[in-house]
């Protein structure tokens, strides 16, 4: 038991310490500006990982949540001058209730009905965004987002905006953990496995879609306004389709209903790209076949599979001490 | 006015419906929605157009086409979905959406993002009744898809071919009892849907311009369409498409029209939540 413990404090301190020198080792702006990225990523992940890996409800809106939050963020900072926790805060309220308002019909319908109107809630959001040109102005988006500033420190460069999303990061996939292993979670999986039987056994079914929606929108709401303050620059272009696709790519290329598959897919998702540059043009069609191979041949994600492989290792590594 | 709004409607309707269509059968024999129709439309637009620039004439390179877009129907059949059949329902969707994705930047690639001129079939001359105008093109979309979609109907309930398409899709395991090759069956409704994507892109392409991003939006639509009318129901995609294209066009009129694209999916939430069986389905067919 001690060891298991000693082990698992270990693993921790391994981490925190990649986490921290991180930034030490990227040679220049860019690659930071991608781990930032990786960051938000993972943060999405987790919040389609929630939704879908847990729950069962597929969606293929998420962008839509990002955007608001993202919008909220930039609005309150640029009209109103709001610092950044009120600009957090008041995005999580509005996203959330965004999830609200997209769990009341999705609870009737699922499979391909529930994946369309998710589909067509976020193309009806990023039609809003372009067209409420008063309050969103419209297609060319809003400049000058200030750096957040936390008691007297300000994160003006990629650097420093890392640490604070990696409080963000952590604490989310921290919070993740947490719920799977407690009656909420177990309650997710239960509607993800079976609605009826749910049901049966005493399982608010709706009340857990509800709560599953509002905590992957509250998630994407954190991604947005961390987003919004990073790139000082948010247009509908960002939220697009595309976006919701490589968002639930994002978790299913990790492994969905695992913790680290969307750190892993976060990853993957974000690197896959930039290494194709060398393709020129081509680099999206190649990006989009290599996650189809990955969809077709591990079906459950790369993280189960990394796992197995892992396992049969330490098998034959212990065999060997054995003999 | 109105009733010009009405026409308009009308013909854009009609289009939508044709796609329906396709997303209707592969729904029955898949028990899903195929996020890459849309993208089987616009590659088999921007085929013909291709083949049109080359001097091929324009009949014979609207059935090149045709011909093409379904060839991509079978090799997205037989490649991708067939491979993950047998795993998860989400896998498959997002295999789906993969492919929508992969496709639509093959697309960009190839032949870039701007708006292309599309000839048209029908001539371009108006017909004036008073302060009515229709044109050729309008009648011309209409009639030949209300001709398709009721070509199709027959198929399904009169030809043997259609008839075990039917039986395939909605009862796999008592159609292969009965000695119907299903795989053969799943193939063919697959080349049927994207050859009908083609058909409807290329009376859509002369009125919006052949662009990429249509496969988005009239894809969208298409499944709007299906969903709204009641999926598995080749009237009920008919309906459904007529119903959105004159909403679209009544609100893009009278209320405003950068909203457009948004109508069609406002219409499908209500819809999904007052009868999520779609307005001519009596129950909900549970394939998930």
């Amino acid at each position: 038991m001690k060891k298991t413990k000693n082990s698992n404090f270990l693993k921790i301190l391994i981490a925190a310490a990649l986490i921290m020198i991180i930034p030490v080792l990227t040679p220049n702006m860019y690659i930071m500006q991608i781990v930032n990225m990786i960051c938000i990523y993972i943060i999405l992940g987790t919040s389609i990982n929630v939704l879908t890996g847990f729950t069962g409800q597929l969606s293929l809106g998420q962008a839509a949540f990002f955007g608001v939050g993202a919008y909220t963020t930039a609005l309150l900072n640029t009209r109103a001058g709001m610092q950044f926790f009120t600009c957090m805060v008041i995005s999580v309220l509005i996203t959330a209730l965004f999830g609200v308002v997209l769990a009341v019909p999705a609870l009737k319908v699922k499979g391909s009905y529930l994946a369309l109107l998710t589909m067509g809630f976020g193309e009806v959001v990023r039609i809003v965004m372009i067209n409420w040109t008063p309050v969103t102005n419209g297609t060319a988006g809003i400049l000058g987002i200030e750096s957040p500033v936390i008691f007297g420190f300000t994160f003006d460069t990629l650097k420093k905006y890392y640490f604070l999303i990696m409080v963000f990061v952590v604490l989310g996939l921290l919070y993740q953990n947490i719920i799977i292993h407690t009656r909420t979670g177990r309650a997710f999986v239960a509607v993800r496995e079976d609605n009826e039987a749910a049901e049966l056994t005493g399982i608010n079914v709706t009340g857990y879609k509800i709560r599953a929606f509002v905590l992957s929108a509250i998630y994407c709401g954190i991604a947005g306004c961390l987003y919004a303050m990073m790139i000082k620059y948010v247009s509908p272009d960002t939220f697009t389709n595309n976006v919701s696709s490589v968002i639930l790519w994002t978790a299913i290329v990790g492994g969905f209903g695992t913790v680290a598959g969307p750190v892993l897919g976060g990853i993957i998702m974000q690197v896959l790209p930039e290494a194709l540059r060398f393709l020129g043009d081509w680099r999206l069609v190649i990006y989009g076949v290599v996650l189809l191979i990955v969809i077709l041949r591990f079906p459950g994600g790369l993280y189960p599979y990394i796992q197995k492989l892992l396992q049969s290792f330490h098998k034959k590594q212990a065999a060997a001490e054995k003999g | 006015m109105f009733f010009q709004q009405i026409l308009n409607g009308l013909t854009n309707g009609s289009l939508y419906a044709l796609m329906a269509v396709g997303v209707t059968m592969v729904y029955k024999s898949l028990g899903m929605l195929n996020f890459a129709h849309g993208d089987t439309m616009m590659i088999g637009t921007f085929i013909t157009l291709t083949f049109i620039k080359m001097g091929v004439p324009f009949y014979i390179a609207i059935l090149l086409g045709i011909a093409c877009a379904s060839v991509l129907g079978f090799l997205l059949e037989r490649i991708i979905l067939r491979k993950v059949k047998f795993s998860s329902f989400v896998n498959l969707l997002i295999a789906t959406v993969g492919v929508s994705y992969v496709l639509r930047n093959t697309g960009m690639v190839i032949w870039g993002t701007s708006p292309q001129l599309f000839p048209s079939m029908f001539p371009q001359t108006l017909i004036r009744i008073g302060n009515f105008t229709i044109t050729p093109q309008s009648i011309g979309i209409i009639l030949i898809s209300l001709a398709i979609i009721t070509g199709l109907h027959l198929f399904f309930t009169r030809v043997k071919v259609g008839k075990c398409m039917q039986l395939a899709s909605s009862d796999p395991e008592g159609a292969a009892m009965m000695g119907i090759n299903v795989t053969y069956m799943r193939f063919l409704t697959f080349g049927i849907s994207a050859a009908l994507a083609a058909v409807a892109g290329i009376m859509i392409a002369p009125l919006t311009y052949a662009r990429i991003d249509m496969s988005a939006t009239i894809g969208m639509k298409a499944f709007a369409a299906a969903i709204l009318g009641g999926i598995g129901n080749l009237w009920g995609a008919l309906l459904g498409g007529v119903i959105l294209g004159v909403v679209e066009a009544v609100g893009a009129a009278y209320i405003s029209t950068a909203y457009r694209d948004a109508y069609s999916f406002l219409i499908l939430f209500v819809v999904l939540f007052l009868k999520p069986t779609g307005l001519l389905n009596k129950k909900i067919e549970n394939k998930l």
